[in-house]
């Protein structure tokens, strides 16, 4: 009874019926004023979502309000007119010693009659309120009490995978680039890694002072100082080399054949130039061995396409019927810049020279002249002409840079974060070109799990933006197989995700259900929501019910990194460190003198527009024009 | 391009560029653009202007098409 008075300011109510983790409590009269005050704060009873404490001895339990009214009234209650609708359903997250050290789990259950009390920001701060530990960052803070700071566990975070979701316009990408602001601190981290894929070229401006830019493209003078963002063809898989490079195959036949004749490059490149690490026994086709791309093709062109005089003497490779040009030379073609030899036509008659197609010639016809189409186009350059002095093979095989100079670029560089912009990559090979790029670094860092620069020894966390759109389960693509791959064993090898999306119902839900952390931001879409909420581990329908009334830039973290699901308010960056995805502005709020766009509705246009330059940038498939220096 | 650091509301810097009549504005949001075909009187009115952030917007938005960089 003396303790029912010492805290009579807080007490909500009594536990009257305990089922699992929810229970449920009848409220008090006194309590149903509305407004508590303790230390002179006031306090609203009964907010979905705020944490109640029920002492349970020397041990408080806590709990979240997921329930409040007529809704929570329990069957058998529904006729007592003495508490009415005044019900309240909680759910059970953690119990603490009195003012201990809260943590998850319960180690007993609350039972009839214990008594509910209003938890305090003091109260508070206990909980959430860590010591000032390395390891863990700061986001923000707590949305309804500012002088708690929303922390977050490293370490948790990076190997237990985590899930930034919202709809577009809810601050994700600001979220993001608050995260990776605290993460790229290089006092706290200085060996911190960090990689982005960054699919629209928006953070460049948000980290340029931490990160490296590699971009297609990439131009060194350029604000950000980009590099050139390459992934050379000979590092990929036969199966990831065969989606960019031919296309499907009609049959397992002609596969083979292509398959066989890479195997028989990439071992000639290893007799020619040894490497460390690769024998000729241990090779394989999907072997990260450089070979020459534009030979492989030449060389199958002639076999497929060539004709060659019958009635000579020798083998017919050594009578190939070049046509000629204008000059009389033989067009050979140019395996480097994709251009195939020209063959006569077949000749039958009598009294000419007879000209045949070659004997047992090949039936890849079709994916040749694609391949063939990629070699020449440029914006397939960054793949199969990465860097003529640097990761192109010549004929032989031999290259001027190995893999090691990629990786060391992207993982093993100055600055704790590498932004990846795929801003450039073609459509048709984005969701290959990231299952490549992703199985690389994994691969790399799974191999060298012992090595002071491998993964469990430097972890690295990828941050993958825009998920949905290569990781999406409709599509059978490689990115989502390696993600999969990664969410499920990477932790064991210190390769650690962030999945960021405005669309979660469409990301495969083996790697959302693989996510240790979730921070939810504002989802309106119903079916978004009822992903996420199946995706997470907690009983708390009560918290993620309130996904869409968040405020911009309010997230609910919960999860693995932290201590209790919290309703954080993030801490956006400076103004000049924010991501380049605000929307248009329309009619700029601010007057025209002050305002900082040049554009949108509400300014005269220019007298005679330029639509060439509008043009330009389609047809370069760069939106920066050549006048801009 | 030389930038000269401005005291304005909205703009941090501007630049010029006399062979290709290139007029660079920095914003205070750090966004950086580029005005094209801009006369050099322009400019100087610009640089010597009480206002910057109101010359800019009385002479130059609306009337020179212009590229972020």
């Amino acid at each position: 009874m003396n303790n029912r008075m010492s805290n009579k300011e807080t007490y909500l109510g009594d536990v009257q019926d305990v089922n699992g983790t929810s229970v449920s409590i009848s409220l008090s009269k006194e309590s149903l004023t509305g407004f508590v005050y303790i230390d002179g704060q006031g306090y609203r009873v009964g907010q979905i979502g705020s944490f109640v404490r029920i002492p349970i001895g020397f041990n408080d339990l806590f709990g979240i309000i997921s329930q409040v009214g007529a809704s929570s009234v329990p069957v058998n209650q529904l006729d007592n007119p003495d508490i009415g609708n005044r019900w309240m359903t909680i759910q059970l997250i953690g119990e603490g010693p009195k003012n201990g050290v809260f943590k998850r789990g319960l180690s007993q259950y609350p039972t009839i009659g214990d008594e509910v009390h209003l938890v305090s920001e003091k109260e508070l701060k206990n909980i959430y309120g860590q010591p000032d530990k390395p390891y863990f960052v700061k986001l923000g803070h707590i949305s309804n009490a500012d002088s708690i700071p929303a922390l977050i566990d490293v370490n948790k975070l990076v190997t237990r995978h985590s899930a930034i979701v919202g709809t577009t316009g809810s601050g994700k990408s600001t979220t993001v680039a608050s995260i990776m602001n605290a993460l790229s601190d290089t006092e706290k981290y200085p060996s911190a890694r960090i990689i982005m894929l960054d699919l629209h070229g928006e953070y460049g401006q948000a980290l340029q002072d931490k990160a490296h830019i590699y971009k297609i493209n990439g131009d060194a003078s350029s604000k950000f100082k980009e590099k050139k963002f390459y992934i050379p063809f000979w590092a990929l898989s036969f199966d990831e080399l065969c989606k960019i490079s031919f296309g499907e195959f009609t049959n397992e036949k002609d596969k083979n054949i292509v398959m066989e004749r890479i195997q028989k490059y990439k071992l000639d490149s290893l007799k020619c130039t040894p490497r460390t690490g690769a024998t000729s026994d241990t090779l394989s086709v999907d072997s990260p061995i450089p070979f020459s791309i534009h030979h492989l093709w030449h060389e199958l062109f002639i076999e497929t396409f060539g004709t060659y005089y019958k009635g000579r003497g020798g083998k017919p490779l050594d009578n190939l019927a070049y046509e000629l040009d204008g000059y009389g030379n033989e067009m050979k073609g140019n395996p480097l810049q994709g251009i195939p030899p020209i063959f006569k036509n077949t000749v039958t008659e009598k009294d000419e020279e007879k000209i045949f197609y070659l004997p047992g010639s090949l039936n890849i016809g079709k994916q040749l002249l694609l391949l063939g189409t990629k070699l020449r186009i440029p914006r397939y350059n960054f793949i199969f002409k990465p860097d003529a002095n640097g990761w192109l093979p010549d004929i032989d095989g031999k290259v001027t840079f190995d893999l090691d100079k990629l990786l060391k670029g992207w993982i093993g560089s100055d600055k704790p974060v590498t932004i990846l912009d795929l801003s450039g990559v073609p459509a048709d090979i984005l969701q290959t070109t990231i299952g490549a790029l992703l199985r690389l670094l994994y691969e790399a860092l799974f191999w060298s799990r012992n090595l002071s620069q491998g993964g469990r020894h430097r972890p690295l966390l990828l941050v993958m933006e825009e998920a949905h759109i290569y990781l999406n389960d409709k599509l059978e693509g490689m990115a989502s197989k390696v993600v999969q791959r990664i969410v499920k064993e990477g932790r064991k090898y210190g390769i650690g995700a962030m999945i960021v999306s405005q669309r979660p119902s469409e990301i495969n839900p083996t790697i959302l259900s693989q996510c240790g952390t979730f921070f939810a931001l504002r989802l309106t879409n119903g079916s978004d929501r009822s992903h996420i909420t199946s995706a997470l581990s907690d009983n708390l329908d009560g918290l993620t019910s309130m996904l869409p009334i968040l405020r911009t830039g309010e997230a609910i973290i919960l999860g693995e990194a932290v201590k209790l699901p919290m309703r954080t308010t993030i801490e956006p960056p400076p103004i000049n460190r924010r991501p380049d995805s605000q929307d248009p502005i329309i009619f700029d709020e601010d007057l025209p003198e002050n305002s900082q766009n040049p554009g949108g509705w509400g300014i005269p246009m220019e007298i005679d527009p330029n639509y060439s330059e509008l043009v330009e940038t389609w047809r370069a498939q760069n939106p920066k024009i050549d006048k801009v220096k | 391009m030389d930038m000269i650091q401005v005291d304005s509301s909205n703009v941090a810097a501007i630049g010029y560029d006399s062979d290709s009549e290139t007029l660079q504005i920095e914003f205070n949001n750090g966004t950086t653009y580029q005005y094209f075909d801009i006369p050099e009187q322009i400019f100087e009115g610009l640089r010597d202007a009480g206002s910057v952030g109101g010359y800019l917007a009385a002479q130059i938005k609306g009337s020179y098409r212009y590229s972020k960089v």
